[in-house]
């Protein structure tokens, strides 16, 4: 039970991973256009983060499989960092959406050093 | 006396040698002729859907494009009319069966200038640069410096590290594989079915600043959609070019989206439509929506006067999550549609229909 636990842990980690290339795709059309038709890749990014979120820290914190810490940390900076198209066009309207979208790249990082701190 | 038939001997092989290839040259046509062959008969045939102004235009030869792994994937030409580029058509080589895959009304992304180069590398290779096709719209200048290469995005003119360089066009063996058509260069003349969908911009000064400047690419298309409606099908309650394309912004964006991104979500743009059009006496409007759509969804709603909203998303050939209207289509696969960046375009559809989604709308 306990090995099916961790995996579906790094499952959920994978599943973040996945959502990415909407994000990454995104942020290139808003950078070199600065413009972008639907949003729709950001916010499919954003719910896939928060399911593969849930299952990977839920179980990671949990069952504190070896490395998952620091693959966690990893996951949350690279998920970040597919939002950078923002930077160019960034409006207030957007700021609870980004902050929406932001969440599960935050909360992979600090599960993450949490994790790293509780084993110390 | 020797010396006199050796270089007889020499000189009837080179005559032999020269003339079995110019027989060669003669009989079989290079790519680069195919491909301009294909191009003119795709500017008599087809160049008026494309824009109106290309009728009595002339091609001249533009540059070789390549892709990331150095192989030739098209020739482009220009459309010159009265001197002026007024567009530019990419064709396929070979390996994309001398497909058009490109055409578009706007001038062709400038090449950086020997000055250009000159002043950020002194020692380019002649300053004579490789142009690498990535996709719909995505040139880039490859130059050789040394062992290294860089790169220049003919759009923004900002130097690309090549190792960023990533390409939305789908891989030769990949294309047009489910297709029995296969184009040796004999071109045939293909139908064409199109609708006058009326082109409008999304960047039109008539729109509210906020709006116009606002992802709007969405509300355009179904703007364009809107007024065929109205001027074609006499759905004449239906308001005008940007009479109201402020309720559309509203209704597939404002209200329900821009809390939290940009643009209009696949999702809302058919009921962001009928939503609108109901409150302008016509209810009853359906619409819906998907991915990998077949191209006979294409060619059934056109037959029937309809419009389709389509949205390139990613991986797709096209601008990433960029709404545009389809007007037409041919039987080589090409789809006709109005881009609301300002003009009207053709792409080859099976190099993008993957993940773009195909918005019906039907009453």
């Amino acid at each position: 039970m306990r090995r099916f636990l961790i995996c579906l842990a790094w499952f959920g980690l994978l599943i973040i991973l996945a959502g990415l290339p909407l994000a990454y795709s995104s942020s290139y059309t808003l950078w070199s256009t600065r413009n972008l038709g639907s949003g729709a890749g950001f916010f499919l990014t954003a719910i896939i983060g928060y399911i593969g979120c849930l299952l990977a820290l839920v179980i990671g914190f949990l069952k504190k499989p070896k490395f998952f810490w620091i693959f966690s940390i990893l996951v949350g900076l690279v998920y970040l960092y597919s939002f950078y198209g923002f930077g160019i066009s960034f409006r207030m309207q957007f700021l609870g959406g980004l902050i929406f979208a932001l969440i599960p790249g935050i909360v992979c990082i600090a599960v993450g050093f949490a994790i790293k701190l509780n084993n110390k | 006396m020797r010396k006199i038939l050796i270089f007889i001997f020499v000189s009837v092989i080179l005559f032999l040698f020269t003339l079995s290839s110019n027989i060669n040259a003669a009989g079989e046509k290079s790519e680069i002729q195919i491909a301009r062959d294909n191009a003119n008969i795709f500017i008599l045939t087809k160049g008026l859907y494309i824009n109106s102004e290309w009728d009595d235009v002339i091609l001249q030869n533009g540059p070789v494009c390549y892709d990331l792994q150095g192989n030739i994937i098209g020739y482009l030409f220009f459309v010159v009319k009265n001197k002026i580029s007024i567009g530019y058509i990419l064709i396929g080589s070979s390996l994309y069966h001398f497909d058009v895959l490109e055409a578009a009304s706007e001038e062709f992304q400038n090449i950086p200038s020997s000055n250009e180069v000159k002043a950020v590398f002194a020692n380019a290779n002649k300053y004579e640069p490789k142009i690498v096709y990535a996709g719909y719209r995505r040139y880039y200048a490859l130059y050789n410096i040394g062992d290294e290469k860089i790169a220049i995005n003919l759009s923004s003119h900002e130097l690309v590290n090549t190792n960023d360089l990533i390409t939305d066009l789908v891989a030769p063996n990949q294309y047009r594989k489910d297709s029995i058509v296969y184009n040796t260069g004999n071109t045939t003349l293909s139908t064409i079915v199109s609708i006058p969908v009326p082109q409008e911009c999304m960047w039109d000064s008539n729109l509210p600043p906020e709006q116009r400047n606002n992802n709007n690419c969405g509300p355009t298309t179904g703007a364009m959609i809107a007024e065929y409606w109205k001027y074609y099908r006499n759905y004449t309650y239906l308001p005008g070019w940007w009479a109201d394309e402020t309720g559309l912004y509203n209704t597939m964006y404002c209200n329900n989206w821009a809390p939290f991104f940009h643009g209009v979500p696949p999702w809302l743009f058919g009921p962001g439509f009928v939503n609108w059009a109901e409150a302008y006496g016509y209810p009853n409007f359906i619409t819906d929506w998907n991915i990998n759509r077949d191209f006979s969804i294409i060619t059934g709603e056109i037959n029937a006067n309809r419009p389709l909203g389509v949205m390139f998303s990613y991986t797709s050939q096209y601008t990433d999550w960029h709404w545009c209207a389809i007007k037409g289509y041919d039987n080589d696969g090409i789809v006709y549609f109005n881009d609301p960046w300002n003009y009207s375009a053709g792409i080859n559809w099976n190099a993008v229909k993957v993940s773009s989604v195909i918005s019906r709308i039907w009453r």
